[in-house]
């Protein structure tokens, strides 16, 4: 898979965010930008057009399907929901990122003796 | 697989993108107007938003590309374009792969047939014939003796299926009702049923067949397809038709396969007859073998059970072959070769083949040779290419510099040297098809009328493209490495060439084609020399205007006395023939390899010499064509053996510096199957020496015996003699021959009519296959090698005009431009010549095996070769040399 050199995310973080996000509920394009926004509560900068490979990625790997369907503001619009593969993925990814953030957390941590 | 559905809905998923990112921009649009947004403001907002849309599409897109394949096909569409945009190129370098590729294929494909493809027949690899091996020389005798068969049967284990071959001698009758002798094979029932192959016509035959006297309604054959075809025209509706085949009623039951022609591989046996029909040929019960089974040999072919190894079954046979030394015959027993024999099996899945044994080597140096044609063919597309590719280096830096990498510029060149190596590889096969069976026809004994049938088969095919592929990366992966390394500002900046690249086609291609094609020249003209050597080496005999025709008196039942009156009846009647010339018999036919020995010693060197010695009719010299030096010639009255001719070698070897003329010498003949004798016989004459054995051989000490009764019939088995007829027309000795067997022995037949001089071609079969196969090979390799230099010559002109018109402009003479040309083109003949000679001299020990009188450096021979190659080289470099000394400076540098 060819990585994103212009994510200012670290590769993949854009797709757990939206296996995450669709968790609850499935999401058309739209809904999910403007969700993971305020989940992440404007912290994050996600560029909207970047969520589109990142979906069709998330397609090619079968973690998601997509249907289209018309929507509450009456147009076609693609929705996408977690498969189950998509489920197992998220569960382990997440576990793998937790990890990592901890270790990075440690090493990042004030050291011994510096403090003052 | 959605991948691959990605692929081809590449448009549908490009519109379902941009819906879906069209409407979530228009979406965050509404959201904005709702916060009270100008709509036009909104819509930028959004748009800024979501960034660049365009983008993100491609991007999405590209997620299902199989990257490569998508490329690669723009490759070959590309390539395709390139190569219709040139058709001078593509035609050149599609016929010059065309012939390297070709050759090679034809040749393998004989050398494969010949030599590496198993029978047609269900597990070949099961089939093994059990023979003996000597010990002492490790050689296996592929004969098995009847009685051991039978022995065989019972107690052997590990094979499923024992079968015996043998052969003979048939009559059928011809076109003309004359009876035709055609070779048959005589076989147990078992023998075409356990090969697992599917009569094409009819039935194979059973073991019900092979009964004493034959099943009722006559002795059922089996045909060859081929016999099949030109004999019955091909008619289905032969089965069952009756036929007469030496005297005995026959039905045909079947014809077999069309790609199975017996055990026996490039000399196909028309006939098919169980292996009791042997009884029915027998003139006397002595000749019986099923009476007198000792000492009858046949070839006994097993099938090994699956899970029988060869080396477990050669086990077992070598613990039995004690038991089974009771069997062999006692005369063989006591030869102290077959001592020590112990019975032993070797595989037979390739079956039995004469070319493989003759040709094998003479094959595979026309592989080598062809091999050479092909590199040379490699190296002239190599310099036709780089050319090529340097006319296109503009298109290349730009590709470059807009991002393309080296991987990208090479593999687009190795795609475009593969579709022509593909293209040239399709004629290639083509031309091997239609060549094969020229080739083939260097195997096919003379008059046999049908020659080996070569089959496609998967494994030819297989190998075409491998050497297409090899092709393709000898020619093409240095210019397309080259390609790749344009140096993009460089290029764009100058219209200059590249030096590197021209001095690579100068200084390699160019004289490496020379090298080859030096060294091929050279061994064509040894292979040629060799030949002629061969063919007007002195023989002794003029075999021009002689027919050759073995009479076929063996089944008549007539007494020896009887049918050597016979034989001189017939004689006398061809002699009195219209167009006949002359007509004698003799027992030896010349250069078949046949060449019986007696020990012989007079008063004057008591030693005992082994001489060859033949027996002849009356006036048989007169007729073949060689000289009575003193005394004479057999006359109708000489009966026995107590005169005798000899050659002048053995007048010198028996009689040293005496007269032999009325001196008696004494032969001794130790036996064999024609009996022995003690001649004590006058020399009546003597005559030139004559190669009668063979052309590559002195001609050995021989003597000469009248032929008559013991010479048609010895040890009890009938000899048959051969007709020599001579006239100017080959047809009158033909019909005359006819004529006397219609007359004399109308149940007789003819085998074949062979003139003497195709027996003289046939014994120098690899020679004249050598000699004309790279002969030809040699003169591609000339041509090929002329027409690189000339493109190398004519581009070098174009790109040094300026500098001409500037030398011209300046004062120099047109002559001197002319030897400019001309030395570029010699310099790199020398380069090559060098190369070449270092070729030659690696080669030497192993061209010098197929030389006959002739130096593997014969100088002659060498001169020659340089001569032909600088001849084609200033032919090949006089046109562009003088269209640069024509050049017009004026116009020229007004072009600048």
């Amino acid at each position: 898979m060819k990585q994103d050199s212009r994510r200012d995310l670290f590769p993949g973080a854009l797709e757990l965010m939206v296996l995450h996000t669709l968790v609850l509920e499935p999401l058309h394009g739209y809904a999910l930008a403007t969700r993971i926004q305020q989940r992440s509560q404007n912290l994050l900068r996600v560029e909207e057009g970047s969520l589109y490979p990142a979906l069709q990625r998330l397609l090619k790997a079968g973690f998601v399907q997509a249907r289209w369907e018309m929507s509450t503001t009456n147009r076609r619009v693609r929705t996408y929901s977690l498969t189950r593969k998509g489920s197992r993925h998220l569960a382990k990814e997440s576990a793998r990122l937790d990890s990592m953030m901890l270790g990075i957390q440690l090493v990042l941590s004030p050291l011994p003796g510096r403090q003052s | 697989m959605s991948w691959l559905q990605g692929i081809f809905s590449r448009r549908s998923l490009h519109s379902e993108l941009h819906e879906e990112i069209e409407s979530h921009i228009s979406e965050r649009a509404s959201f904005l107007i709702s916060q009270g947004m100008e709509p036009q403001e909104a819509e930028r907002q959004a748009r800024r938003t979501f960034g660049n849309a365009d983008l993100a599409t491609e991007r999405s897109v590209e997620i299902w590309q199989f990257h490569w394949l998508e490329s690669f096909w723009a490759d070959v569409r590309f390539a395709f374009h390139q190569l219709r945009k040139s058709p001078g190129y593509t035609l050149t370098a599609v016929l010059t792969l065309a012939i390297g590729i070709g050759a090679n294929v034809a040749i393998f494909t004989v050398i494969y047939d010949a030599m590496l493809r198993s029978l047609p027949i269900q597990k070949p690899a099961e089939l093994v014939s059990i023979g003996y091996r000597s010990p002492e020389t490790g050689h296996f005798a592929a004969v098995q003796f009847w009685p051991v068969m039978t022995e065989l049967h019972g107690h052997l284990h590990g094979v499923t299926d024992l079968a015996g071959w043998s052969g003979s001698m048939l009559t059928v009758p011809d076109e003309q009702n004359t009876l035709r002798s055609i070779g048959g094979n005589l076989v147990t029932g078992n023998a075409l049923t356990m090969l697992g192959i599917r009569p094409y016509l009819g039935r194979l035959l059973t073991p019900s067949d092979d009964v004493r006297g034959g099943p009722e309604g006559g002795w059922p054959v089996v045909l060859d397809y081929g016999f099949w075809l030109s004999n019955f025209h091909g008619d289905p509706a032969v089965i069952g038709k009756h036929l007469r085949i030496s005297g005995q009623p026959a039905v045909i039951v079947g014809v077999l396969p069309q790609n199975f022609h017996g055990m026996f591989v490039g000399e196909p046996q028309k006939l098919f007859l169980p292996i009791h029909f042997l009884s029915a040929l027998a003139t006397t019960p002595q000749q019986d073998p099923f009476l007198h089974p000792e000492g009858f040999g046949v070839l006994a072919i097993a099938r090994m059970a699956p899970g029988t190894t060869l080396a477990s079954l050669n086990a077992q046979l070598k613990t039995m072959s004690p038991a089974m030394q009771t069997f062999v015959p006692a005369r063989l027993r006591n030869i102290p070769a077959w001592r020590n024999s112990y019975m032993s099996a070797q595989s037979a899945s390739r079956g039995f083949s004469e070319i493989a044994v003759q040709y094998s080597k003479p094959l595979l140096l026309i592989q080598g040779i062809v091999l050479a044609v092909l590199l040379l063919c490699c190296m002239n597309l190599a310099g036709l290419q780089t050319a090529k590719l340097q006319s296109r280096q503009h298109e290349f830096a730009i590709r470059s510099a807009l991002g393309a990498g080296r991987w990208r510029i090479l593999q687009q060149c190795l795609v475009e040297a593969l579709m022509l190596a593909f293209l040239g590889s399709i004629v290639a096969a083509g031309l091997a098809w239609s060549s094969v069976r020229a080739i083939s026809s260097f195997f096919t004994p003379g008059g046999s009328g049908e020659s080996t049938q070569l089959q496609p088969d998967a494994h030819i095919l297989v190998v075409t493209a491998a050497l297409a592929l090899l092709t393709t990366l000898l020619f093409g992966l240095v210019p397309a490495w080259l390609a790749g390394r344009v140096a993009p500002n460089s290029v764009l900046k100058s219209k200059g060439t590249n030096a590197r690249r021209d001095l690579l086609r100068r200084r390699l291609f160019i004289p490496a084609q020379f090298s080859l094609a030096l060294a091929l020249v050279f061994a064509a003209g040894l292979f040629t020399h060799t030949l002629v050597r061969l063919r007007n080496n002195h023989a002794g005999f003029n075999p021009a205007h002689v027919m050759e025709v073995c009479a076929q008196f063996q089944a008549l039942k007539k007494s020896p006395a009887q049918i050597m009156e016979l034989y001189r009846s017939v004689t006398d009647f061809l002699r009195a023939s219209p167009g006949v010339q002359s007509a004698a018999y003799t027992w030896v036919t010349p250069l078949t390899g046949f060449a019986p020995k007696v020990e012989a010693h007079s008063v004057a060197n008591p030693q005992d010499r082994s001489i060859a010695f033949n027996e002849v009719g009356d006036g048989y010299f007169a007729t073949i064509g060689t000289r009575v030096l003193a005394g004479r010639e057999f006359t109708q009255q000489d009966r026995d053996r107590s005169i005798c001719i000899v050659n002048q070698a053995a007048a010198q070897l028996l009689f040293p510096g005496g007269q032999p003329l009325d001196n008696s010498l004494i032969a001794n003949y130790p036996g064999g199957r024609e009996g022995k004798f003690t001649a004590d016989c006058r020399v009546v004459g003597i005559v030139e020496n004559a190669r009668y054995s063979s052309l590559r051989d002195p001609a050995p000490p021989t003597v000469y015996f009248p032929a008559y009764q013991s010479t048609v019939l010895a040890d009890g088995s009938p000899n048959n003699l051969v007709f020599f007829i001579r006239s100017q027309n080959a047809g009158d000795a033909i019909s005359a021959y006819r004529g006397a067997l219609a007359r004399f022995a109308p149940t007789t037949g003819y085998m074949v009519f062979l003139p003497l001089s195709d027996q003289v071609n046939q014994s120098l079969g690899s020679e004249r296959l050598i000699a004309q196969l790279s002969s030809a090979f040699a003169a591609i390799a000339l041509l090929l090698s002329g027409v690189g230099l000339f493109g190398v010559l004519a581009l070098r002109v174009q790109e040094r005009r300026s500098e001409m018109g500037v030398r011209l402009a300046i004062g120099a003479s047109r002559a001197h431009i002319l030897g400019l040309v001309l030395r570029d083109a010699l310099s790199m003949l020398a380069i090559g010549s060098l190369a070449g000679i270092v070729l030659i001299a690696a080669t030497t020990a192993f061209t010098r095996r197929f030389l006959y009188d002739t130096s593997p450096i014969q100088m002659s021979v060498a001169l020659g070769a340089l001569l032909t190659l600088i001849s084609v080289a200033l032919l090949a470099s006089l046109l562009p040399a003088f269209r640069a000394a024509r050049l017009n400076p004026i116009q020229v540098l007004r072009e600048e």
